[in-house]
């Protein structure tokens, strides 16, 4: 499997690309941008941005969508019907993505936004804005930082502390160290 | 290849991830001192190193000098004086690890975990330092002099000692850290996250 990371400069957020080793049909996490490096990266690895997955529809997220559909006939999922009025495939709890040799498992995981989703493949969680290193995503009221935590405890730290965790901002972590030093887990609800 | 090594140990019970070209964890693997062996002799004659899975190796007064490492595991380590100097970092694992009297300097390390680790009298000086995860670690006398730490988090850490002197600081967060001894002078604090304050993602 190749595993590519990019940095927006614009939006401060984190891309993923999945794809296989030889090359062909792979996945891009949360576009928040779609410039030259990631161009580049994609076509010097001989891949094809054929799934689009998208945790929450955040323009920091979202807004490299419209220049990737006119390189690449994608389909677009996430928990909206459309982004930026482009149809997308809507996805829910438990739902399963099949994207080229990937699976991914979905859970919905509100708070940051309605509309948050968490993608969980092999050991590897995209948490997009719910968890990040250290820090929850951040929330507008006592209700939805309530929701958020919920979601995390709930869904997120029911995974093994070996599962990988790559985050829509900031560096990657691990279940295991957010379990034992984010000190904002054991917030009261 | 993976891009990181997930196969476990294939130990009845035992979650730990299974080393690179091995069945088995650091714990389980038979002739362990030949692997560790073997895998030091390995790290001293090449010089680029990807997908290495070697979760729990201690290593002691090696030269690692200007290697490159990209998404390896090396979770629940040991490093006692080990030099990392001007090596390439890139998606490593190195949480709950110990470090002591280790060097990083003028090192460009990129989306790699240190989160739950102790790192004494160690040196980051002259380094870019990336998105990095810091969170919880226990630092006692460690130098970033000079260094870029831009978007790396220290989030519920023990800062001991600790020199930050003329680094960029940019989105470096430092929220619920303890710190004894910590000098930022000539950097700037005000683009980093020092308390909680309302963060906007």
């Amino acid at each position: 499997m190749k595993f590519f990371t990019h940095f927006s400069i614009v939006g401060f957020s984190n891309s993923y690309i999945l794809g296989p080793d030889e090359g062909g049909d792979a996945v891009l996490i949360d576009p928040g941008i779609f410039d030259v490096k990631l161009l580049q990266l994609i076509e010097k690895n001989r891949l094809y941005i054929k799934y689009i997955l998208i945790t929450h529809a955040h323009l920091a997220h979202v807004k490299g969508i419209k220049t990737i559909l006119k390189i690449y006939d994608a389909r677009i999922y996430s928990y909206r019907d459309s982004i930026l009025d482009i149809p997308t495939n809507k996805v829910r709890e438990l739902d399963k993505i099949k994207a080229g040799e990937f699976i991914f498992d979905v859970y919905e995981t509100p708070g940051h936004s309605s509309d948050s989703l968490i993608y969980v493949m092999q050991h590897f969680i995209f948490t997009g804005d719910t968890l990040t290193a250290g820090l929850l995503g951040s929330t507008d009221t006592g209700y939805a930082r309530g929701l958020i935590l919920s979601s995390i405890r709930k869904k997120i730290l029911t995974f093994d502390d070996s599962f990988f965790v790559f985050p829509g901002h900031g560096p990657p972590s691990k279940i295991e160290i957010e379990r034992k030093t984010n000190p904002y887990l054991n917030d009261k609800l | 290849m993976n891009m990181f090594p997930t196969k476990k140990c294939a130990k009845e019970g035992c979650n730990e991830y299974a080393l690179t070209n091995s069945e088995f964890c650091i714990n389980h693997i038979p002739n362990r001192e030949k692997y560790i062996s073997d895998l030091k002799k390995l790290l001293q004659e090449r010089d680029y190193f990807r997908d290495l899975s070697a979760c729990g190796i201690e290593l002691e007064n090696m030269d690692l000098s200007g290697k490159h490492f990209t998404e390896c595991n090396f979770s629940k380590s040991r490093f006692k004086n080990v030099k990392f100097d001007a090596t390439k970092i890139t998606m490593v694992f190195f949480d709950f690890s110990l470090f002591e009297n280790c060097s990083f300097k003028e090192t460009e390390i990129r989306c790699t975990v240190f989160g739950g680790s102790k790192i004494n009298n160690c040196t980051f000086e002259g380094s870019d330092i990336l998105r990095c995860n810091f969170n919880g670690t226990i630092c006692t006398n460690v130098s970033f002099n000079g260094s870029d730490l831009y978007s790396s988090r220290f989030v519920n850490s023990s800062l001991n000692n600790i020199q930050l002197i003329d680094c960029n600081l940019k989105n470096v967060h430092f929220e619920k850290s303890i710190k004894h001894n910590v000098n930022m002078k000539y950097s700037n604090i005000e683009e980093a996250y020092l308390e909680d304050e309302e963060i906007t993602l």
